[in-house]
């Protein structure tokens, strides 16, 4: 096996072509995009207003006055603490702002309207504004619990509309609460604030923006991962013509060795080729600056994890090579497959822009489920909430080798 | 030693092989000759049990082949038409490979490269890749290839094609030596006559996916001993003449060629003196009129009416 192996490693890394193709490529389109697209995925370049549906269930008049006048406050002052405390009208005077600004537009509608209108993609995000939370916030400020809270849902995490909306939430929630927070202690009151009623959405909480650097060095290692398996196949098609596969069966080479012998090959040369492009856009570009140990070592998990279906797509085409006369399979592979798939997986644009149809499609491939995962272990994302695609991955990759194994002409080696 | 008996493969309707038999003795060296698409190739790859073939048996020291090809795998050498190398690697590279597939490690197996690399004369150009080599050279090498397990028979098929005379001259005088003098039992396919008439103690003649004459390279001319090869050297061409001759009911054969006339006729005393009143007849000055023996050549076109390479 690793006598196979080793030469599989050997004949891709020796072809000027194959190194071209497998690092070359990608590396200079890491360049071209992260340089040219930079402004776009940063911010500096102009975007479009983020459409936000409002729901407000206000109805609450005295904004719990009566919690206040029970400490013995009197009547005037407390009317003063409720008027700067009220959640609503402070949230839409940010709104206002924003609006003006022509970053966001906000209208207010029902929860049904709301509703329809995120299903219907008419608006990016809704922000529900729950009854009486200037009473709750009284409440939390006095010790108690609170039973509802501002919510903010999105229609995908994702979109980079989703992320500024996440944004503008959390720092204004962040801010409110902090300013609660001293108002407390400034009004010589003993109760420390827990946690006010503010913030909770319905989408995972991120911490960090992907670069453009960032984002197009996994595009295109995710794309260019997926010529490894059709460059090892190609080569299986050689060995097959070149009667060099006949040579292997008549020295004793048995088939099951010789397949999984293209899924490690596969496997070990996409860790090598991620590795190596992982490592130069970090080096030249600066690419994964100052992430912990705890990211890298994420990050090789998953690579090992899309590793798999890398070699188990090698041994897919191998056997699928091998049945053929020509070498069309490798050959319709990289030419259309790899194409698609990277246009489906987002390798040349954050394909959630285009449709969220083409982003869940995009997510059933296996670069654009790995694209999905890579991008949400950088944006600080756990690794629990990215299972259910690596999963996806791993279930995947067992599916293509059975297949691979049905397809493989075993009678050629009998 | 290994022997084939009613071997026959067919690829949809195409039969490309019928009912082929033919047998190797220990130590001697046979010679399978045939056109382009004779059948040649698609015969040794079921000898060598690369090919299931539709019927017939492929037996080795007595044992069904087909059945348990261990035996007959690990004594048997192919080369095989196809440069079967790695051209990105070096010819050391493969040749380790190859070795380590038939189980060689070590000490033992870089000795028996070292040993097959100066058997092709390749020992100094052991590093480069085979890409860069000539022809020549890769065949050598591909040769090679096949020598590290010391086979006991080896079948090669149409090594020499497509390389210059110096590369094919060593190529036949390393078969000759392993053969005679490492006593290598070796099937040799060509489309070469003059390579098959060389090396070949036996010879079978394959076309159209048949066998149709087989024996020593006597036996075979023997096969023509009925007619004559008459060489007729002109300085110009003449197709009435040419006509003339094709209308003689005991000339077989005419082929022309640069320089002149091949004629197959039966035998008969006052042949060359006919053939000289054709001339004359036509205006035609032979510049050389000769009685040849029959080569391998004619035997074929004798059996088949094509030329070989045809």
């Amino acid at each position: 096996m690793l006598n196979l192996l080793k030469k599989d490693i050997l004949t891709i890394s020796k072809a000027r072509s194959e190194v071209l193709i497998l690092l070359v490529m990608p590396f200079v389109l890491i360049a071209i995009l992260g340089l040219s697209l930079g402004g776009l995925m940063t911010g500096s370049a102009e975007i479009e207003p983020i459409h936000l549906a409002i729901v407000d269930n206000t109805t609450e008049r005295d904004g719990g006055m009566t919690i206040l006048t029970d400490q013995g406050l009197p009547d005037e002052q407390a009317t003063a603490i409720i008027e700067n405390l009220k959640v609503n009208r402070q949230i839409m005077t940010v709104i206002d702002t924003l609006e003006k600004e022509q970053l966001l537009v906000a209208e207010k509608m029902t929860t049904e309207a709301a509703n329809e209108a995120l299903n219907h993609a008419d608006v990016e995000g809704v922000l529900t504004i729950p009854d009486a939370l200037t009473t709750q916030v009284l409440t939390v400020m006095n010790g108690g619990e609170a039973t509802e809270s501002l919510m903010l849902e999105v229609i995908d995490e994702t979109t980079i509309q989703s992320q500024v909306l996440r944004q503008i939430f959390r720092r204004f929630t962040s801010e409110y609460n902090l300013m609660m927070s001293i108002q407390t202690i400034k009004g010589d009151t003993l109760v420390v604030p827990g946690d006010l009623p503010l913030g909770e959405t319905k989408t995972i909480e991120t911490t960090t923006e992907v670069s453009a650097f960032q984002y197009f060095t996994i595009g295109m290692a995710m794309m260019f991962s997926l010529y490894v398996a059709s460059s090892i196949s190609s080569n299986a098609f050689i060995e097959k013509k070149q009667d060099v596969l006949l040579r292997m069966m008549l020295a004793g080479e048995k088939p099951v060795r010789y397949l999984l012998s293209k899924v490690v090959s596969g496997y070990v040369l996409a860790v090598m080729q991620l590795g190596i492009l992982f490592g130069l856009s970090q080096l030249l570009f600066d690419t994964f600056s100052d992430r912990s140990s705890e990211f890298w070592l994420t990050i090789i998990a998953v690579t090992f994890v899309y590793a798999t279906v890398i070699g188990a797509l090698t041994a897919l085409l191998t056997s699928l090579t091998l049945m053929m006369p020509t070498d069309s399979v490798s050959g319709i592979f990289s030419g259309l497959v790899v194409t698609v798939f990277a246009f489906l997986g987002g390798s040349f644009t954050p394909v959630e822009q285009i449709s969220p149809f083409i982003r869940t499609l995009g997510n059933w491939t296996p670069n654009g489920a790995m694209m999905t995962v890579y991008l949400q272990q950088i944006q600080g994302y756990s690794m629990t909430d990215s299972m259910p695609l690596l999963m996806r991955i791993l279930l995947l990759s067992a599916i293509l080798f059975i297949v691979a194994w049905g397809l493989f002409p075993k009678r050629r080696f009998s | 030693m290994l022997e084939v008996k009613g071997l026959s493969k067919s690829f949809k309707d195409l039969k490309a092989v019928k009912e082929v038999s033919l047998e190797l003795k220990e130590g001697e060296s046979v010679g399978l000759l045939g056109p382009n698409g004779a059948g040649k190739s698609t015969t040794i790859q079921m000898m060598s049990t690369g090919l299931i073939p539709s019927s017939g048996e492929v037996i080795y020291n007595n044992e069904d082949a087909l059945k348990n090809p261990k035996q007959l795998r690990r004594d048997l050498g192919v080369v095989p038409q196809d440069i079967a190398l790695y051209e990105e690697l070096s010819a050391y590279e493969n040749l380790l490979f190859f070795g380590r597939l038939y189980g060689l490690k070590g000490k033992a197996l870089k000795t028996k490269i070292d040993e097959v690399l100066v058997l092709v004369g390749l020992s100094d150009r052991k590093k480069d890749r085979v890409k860069n080599y000539s022809g020549g050279m890769k065949r050598r090498i591909n040769i090679a290839a096949s020598l590290l397990h010391n086979p006991k028979v080896l079948i090669m098929d149409e090594p020499t094609v497509g390389i210059d005379p110096q590369s094919r001259s060593y190529i036949l005088d390393l078969i000759k030596q392993l053969n005679k003098e490492n006593h290598m039992t070796v099937l040799y396919t060509s489309h070469y006559m003059e390579e098959v008439e060389k090396l070949c103690d036996r010879i079978y003649i394959m076309d159209h996916g048949e066998v149709i004459a087989s024996g020593t390279k006597q036996d075979l001319q023997n096969l023509m001993q009925e007619e004559e090869t008459v060489w007729i050297e002109t300085l110009e061409k003449n197709e009435a003449f040419k006509h003339a001759l094709e209308d003689d009911q005991t000339i077989t054969q005419v082929i022309e060629s640069d320089q002149g006339y091949k004629v197959i006729a039966e035998k008969r005393e006052d042949l060359l003196g006919d053939l000289f009143d054709y001339a004359k007849a036509h205006q035609m000055k032979p510049t050389a009129l000769a009685i040849q023996t029959p080569t391998l050549e004619d035997v074929f076109l004798h059996l088949t009416g094509r030329k070989l390479r045809d």
